[in-house]
């Protein structure tokens, strides 16, 4: 057993943080979509999981879905669900809709030159 | 053992019986024995306090009754003759009245005898007025010889109640000798008589004499009857024949005889006779002696040598017995021993894998059965242990069988969640990722089944953390590993962390509960978990609305848990509760099952306060990803990756991050890998739509 050991793996399973959910309540919210946290208070009886205030620490400022889950090491579906459910409570809100939503070529290409050069 | 008697109880029986017997039967032999003896002694007292002052005053009443027949015929009389004669028939009776009042004496009389002494001495007792008669000269002859008659006769009764010994023969010699005696006490009476009837008796005495010669002559013949050659010797001297033949002169009155022709014919025999009977007791009391000796002697062996035997026996067999006893009492305890106390301690050891050394054998004793015995108990026990020891061997084989195959299941399963992480990642899709949720749950409760079984044959989960992890973070990790994880529900609970090396620990054992809590409620009851601070540590109750456990059986499995369990195969009962015990007993944590106020059952888990870690900082905002940010986990070796992250923004997370080119860490790379590649997409897609 030496040799097999594995250190520091999530603690909690993704389909565990959302229960299995895959898609969340209100409409699917797009990876590039910018949301931030609304600064209402956190309800008492609110049932919100440890990484759902987690989430809501990371969105202090406004914050790309994609970002969000990257940074909590979460696939983006889970993201998407743990996201849509502060959306639900009213704690975050979309900021801006993604520029690509009326796409221009341009954009488009600016996001994948962005993208390229991040490589 | 419980029923019957002790070994102790019969042994003592079986030596009691014959000892007793054995006693008895010495006790008959020596009092027959000493009974004798007794008796001799009884004769003894008599001859020497009785026999020893009647003769003298027989003998001296004889010479009186002859000094008072002189006194009474015609011739010249001697009056000093006759005072000298009473004062010696004085002293023997006083000595004879002072030796019958003696102890020894009176207790050696039997009641007859008594009474046959009493008539002696009543007969003495009429002396006195006899003597006066005499002195008055008012006696015929034949009322002289009759009155001093009484007395011996009397004496001579007395004589033939006793017994001389226990010897017959001696008895009857004894006897002739007595008659002897009497045969001379008729001579005197004879001599009396003709002396005192001065040689010429009238009729009347005549007669008395004819009855007094006959019963001598008869008596004379039976005495000799009664002794032997030697005894009758001293007799064949007595000259019989000159006192015969004046007798037979007077009784036939064929011619006229003077007091001294008579006294010349009887005289001599008198004497002669007086020396036999004197020689013959002293050679009757030469044989009595050696007889008495021999009766002594044979009184004394008994009594003493069967003491002896006796007290030998009775030594010999409360010795043996009590040895006897004891060794099998110091057997009974060691078997006793051995099996309540030794073998248990011995398997229990080897159960718990430790290492024994043998039992010292069991004390045995010097009896070859018992030394068998003990040899056949130390024989038990080496099998007993050696038996036990394959078992422990056995068990430890299918341990670490099983632990190997269980390790190399949880390895692949390990690899596969890695790779729905992968696939989780990819994915968009949110049918696919409902898919790959279902394929990961399965997994995830492989892995934890794999992972039990590892636990149970003492291997650890395998998985570690190097910084704590919240506890609620724990449970719901915990609660995502059963089956119906969506009905458990872990409550907001205080910030406090779990230290890292318990974490996998924890996270089985919190499991295992809530499986158990899930699997004994209805399918649409939840299962509700809270933890709170405590006094002694963290507290973490978990709750379910089922149908709950009977106290039966809540209490086994409390005890299972309570119990440090050791791997066993062939107890497979509740193996989820076994782990849990393993675990709590290993971090010192305390679980206890009670009924749930809502009717199942609650799991109410203590940790102690080393396993917590100061709860993390700020409490409600988390700042930068925290503690198990590094999403994905990853299978590092040991000399695990040194990282110097470069990336200056995110706090110092001290997971391993590939170093990777610049300064973005592979999340922020994958990040904008999904952009791009979303982008491109939906490029792709208005392209299309248009």
């Amino acid at each position: 057993m030496s040799d097999d050991e594995w250190v520091d793996e999530a603690v909690v399973r993704p389909y565990a943080l959302t229960r299995g959910r895959t898609r969340s309540s209100g409409s699917e919210l797009d990876l590039l979509a910018s949301v931030a946290a609304t600064g209402k208070p956190v309800p008492e009886r609110a049932d919100l999981g440890v990484h759902h205030r987690r989430m809501l620490a990371q969105l202090a400022g406004a914050k790309r879905v994609a970002e969000v889950a990257s940074e909590l090491g979460l696939p983006v579906g889970v993201a998407r669900v743990l996201l849509g459910d502060l959306l639900d409570m009213g704690l975050a809100e979309v900021r801006q809709a993604p520029a690509a939503q009326s796409s221009s070529m341009e954009s488009l290409l600016r996001e994948v030159i962005d993208g390229l050069r991040a490589l | 053992m419980a029923s019957g008697r002790s070994i102790r109880s019969k042994i003592t029986l079986l030596l009691v019986i014959p000892l007793v017997s054995l006693v008895a039967l010495w006790g008959f032999a020596a009092s027959s024995t000493t009974g004798d003896a007794l008796q001799l002694l009884k004769i003894d007292a008599l001859f020497g306090g009785v026999v020893n002052y009647t003769d003298p005053l027989v003998y001296s009443l004889q010479n009186e009754r002859l000094a008072s027949a002189v006194q009474l015929s015609e011739g010249e009389s001697d009056a000093t003759q006759l005072s000298k004669s009473r004062l010696a028939t004085d002293q023997a009776r006083q000595a004879l009245l002072g030796s019958v009042k003696s102890d020894a004496v009176q207790s050696a009389l039997t009641p007859e005898m008594r009474r046959l002494l009493d008539a002696v001495l009543a007969a003495i007792d009429r002396l006195p007025s006899v003597r006066l008669q005499v002195d008055d000269e008012k006696l015929d002859p034949a009322k002289l010889v009759l009155e001093y008659a009484a007395i011996s006769d009397a004496v001579h009764r007395l004589y033939d109640s006793f017994a001389i010994g226990v010897d017959m023969e001696l008895n009857r010699r004894a006897k002739g000798l007595i008659a002897a005696d009497q045969v001379r006490e008729l001579l005197s009476r004879e001599q009396a008589m003709v002396v005192a009837a001065d040689a010429k008796p009238s009729h009347f005495v005549l007669h008395q004499l004819a009855k007094i010669h006959g019963t001598r002559t008869w008596l004379y013949q039976r005495a000799m009857g009664d002794m032997d050659a030697e005894l009758r010797k001293p007799f064949e001297k007595v000259p019989f024949a000159p006192a015969d033949r004046a007798v037979t002169i007077l009784l036939e009155m064929r011619g006229e005889l003077t007091p001294v022709i008579w006294r010349a014919s009887v005289d001599p025999a008198m004497a002669e006779y007086s020396k036999a009977i004197q020689t013959a007791g002293g050679v009757l009391s030469a044989r009595i002696e050696p007889a008495g000796m021999t009766i002594l002697v044979r009184a004394a062996l008994t009594g003493i040598l069967g003491l002896i035997a006796v007290l030998v026996s009775i030594f010999m067999a409360i010795r043996m017995g009590r040895g006897l006893t004891r060794e099998l009492a110091g057997l009974r305890g060691a078997a006793q021993e051995l099996a309540e106390v030794r073998l248990p301690h011995v398997v229990q050891r080897l159960k718990n894998g430790e290492q024994v050394e043998l039992p010292p054998p069991i004390p045995s004793g010097t009896t070859t059965e018992i030394v068998d015995v003990a040899a056949a108990f130390d024989t038990v026990q080496h099998t007993a242990v050696d038996a036990a020891v394959g078992q422990a061997k056995l068990r430890e084989g299918v341990a670490d069988a099983l632990r190997n195959l269980a390790r190399r299941t949880q390895s692949l399963v390990q690899r596969q969640l890695k790779l729905l992480e992968e696939m989780q990642g990819q994915t968009d899709d949110p049918d696919s990722l409902s898919r790959l949720f279902k394929l990961d749950h399965l997994t995830t409760r492989m892995r934890r089944h794999a992972e039990g079984l590892v636990l149970l044959a003492g291997g650890s989960t395998g998985r570690r953390w190097r910084r704590g992890v919240a506890v609620e973070e724990v449970l719901a990790g915990a609660a995502a590993q059963v089956e119906d994880y969506t009905r458990v529900r872990v409550y907001p609970m205080p910030e406090a962390g779990v230290v890292g090396t318990a974490v996998a620990d924890l996270m089985h054992l919190f499991a295992e509960l809530v499986e158990n809590a899930t699997s004994f409620s209805a399918p649409t009851n939840e299962v509700s978990v809270r933890g709170e601070v405590v006094g002694k540590g963290f507290a973490v109750e978990i709750e379910d609305r089922g149908f709950g456990m009977t106290a039966e059986e809540r209490d086994a499995v409390n005890t299972r848990m309570a119990t440090q369990p050791v791997f066993d195969p062939a107890s497979t009962e509740r193996l989820g509760f076994a782990v849990v015990g393993m675990l709590a007993a290993r971090h010192g944590i305390q679980v206890t099952l009670k009924p749930s106020p809502y009717g199942g059952t609650t799991a109410i888990v203590l940790l102690p306060s080393d396993l917590m870690e100061s709860a993390q900082q700020e409490p409600a905002p988390l700042p930068e990803p925290v503690a198990v940010a590094g999403g994905l986990p990853r299978r590092t070796r040991k000399t695990a990756m040194p990282l110097a992250a470069p990336t200056p923004e995110p706090p110092p997370v001290e997971l391993p991050r590939r170093p990777r080119q610049g300064e973005r860490s592979p999340e922020q790379a994958r990040a904008t890998f999904s952009a791009l590649q979303s982008g491109w997409e939906r490029g792709r897609q208005e392209e299309t739509d248009e």
